[in-house]
């Protein structure tokens, strides 16, 4: 659904449009909304801890980053379509220059999912923090959230691996490796 | 001079006194929140140039009259106002203030830029260490792991610094914001 506003959408409604047989929305707008909602529920566990002086600081925070991934959920989408048309002008017409040409069109990809790998990186280090140090109670949630980050982050990652594929050497593949390494750290630190 | 710890009625007791630089500060420090106004009214570039002139050389002559010191940034909005205001009824009759609807848009774009002026000056009362995380995580989006590697510090760490510095920025933001406009004069 390139063009509209996917995070407009009620649940079932992004749901039906993951499932259509349009190759946009994909893996990354799926990767946006599961690190909105590891955001959310990190912002739920704070203000839940009136207890912890950092609790407001803590939720405005993952605030900001649900406000900063949200729009990523439709941009990803148009990013895709965008690569996934230009691809194919491309393979029309080959030529010289080719692989440039391939490169310019998944970039713009890559630096969306890079954005959500690094959204999702900063959630799971503020699910720690809830976890250890907001209210008992919302423990499970923000476990949940550092979850939820970590597999948002690691899709992102691999994302951004995949539209880079031609562009040896691009240190956005090597930030995207680091992010998903670190939200990975953050979840085992944690537990199961 | 540091200007930064320095208040803005302080600088308005300085500037009675004669004090050349404490002008220059003051200006410095109310410029933006003057074009902004003046923005928000939609003036073009050069109305709005003269709103600015006009705005300060009645700050000049009128700072006397002025009855709180405290209430300096409502006192220059409502002045800055005021005169955006004459100018859009000095032109062809302007259908935007005609329209209630279209005002209420200007009305809200004002609060955003009277709180947009508050945080601006709550900020400026922080430590720059403060000041610079808050930027980078807010303003230029920048992660925890970047940040860290910045500062020579746990990612981990950041986020719990930044907490302390919004709490602080809370707490200079409640300070400030409290100010009465009614009570300025012009």
């Amino acid at each position: 659904m390139p063009g509209d506003d996917l995070s407009a959408l009620p649940v079932q409604g992004l749901l039906d449009e993951l499932a259509s047989a349009s190759p946009a929305p994909a893996g990354g707008s799926a990767a946006a909304v599961v690190v909105a909602m590891a955001a959310a529920l990190v912002e739920m566990g704070a203000r839940r801890s009136p207890g912890w002086e950092d609790a407001t600081g803590v939720a405005a925070q993952a605030r900001a980053i649900r406000r900063r991934i949200v729009p990523l959920v439709q941009s990803d989408a148009d990013a895709y379509a965008a690569s996934l048309a230009a691809l194919a002008c491309i393979e029309d017409a080959p030529g010289s220059g080719r692989d440039e040409a391939i490169a310019s069109a998944l970039t713009g990809a890559a630096d969306v999912a890079l954005a959500i790998a690094r959204a999702g990186t900063d959630t799971a280090f503020l699910a720690e923090l809830v976890a250890d140090r907001g209210e008992p109670s919302g423990r499970d949630d923000a476990q949940a959230a550092a979850v939820l980050a970590e597999a948002g982050t690691r899709v992102a990652a691999a994302l951004v691996t995949a539209n880079l594929v031609t562009a040896e050497g691009d240190e956005r593949e090597t930030a995207a490796a680091s992010f998903a390494r670190s939200a990975a750290l953050v979840r085992s630190r944690m537990g199961e | 001079m540091d200007w930064a710890s320095v208040s803005d009625a302080e600088v308005v007791r300085a500037c009675r006194a004669g004090d050349d630089a404490a002008w220059r500060e003051l200006v410095e420090r109310f410029s933006r929140y003057v074009f902004a106004i003046a923005r928000a009214h939609r003036l073009g570039e050069s109305d709005a140039e003269d709103v600015f002139q006009e705005t300060f050389a009645r700050i000049y002559e009128h700072l006397g009259r002025l009855r709180s010191d405290e209430a300096v940034r409502p006192w220059i909005g409502q002045l800055t106002r005021r005169l955006c205001i004459d100018r859009l009824r000095a032109a062809v009759r302007d259908p935007v203030l005609d329209d209630a609807e279209e005002q209420g848009e200007v009305d809200r774009r004002l609060t955003a830029v009277d709180e947009a002026v508050s945080v601006h000056e709550a900020l400026r009362t922080l430590s720059a260490d403060c000041r610079e995380i808050l930027d980078r995580f807010f303003c230029r989006d920048q992660s925890y792991n970047t940040i860290g590697e910045l500062l020579d510090l746990p990612p981990g760490t950041i986020a719990s610094r930044i907490s302390r510095c919004l709490a602080k920025l809370r707490q200079a933001y409640e300070g400030r914001s409290g100010a009465d406009p009614a009570s300025g004069e012009t």
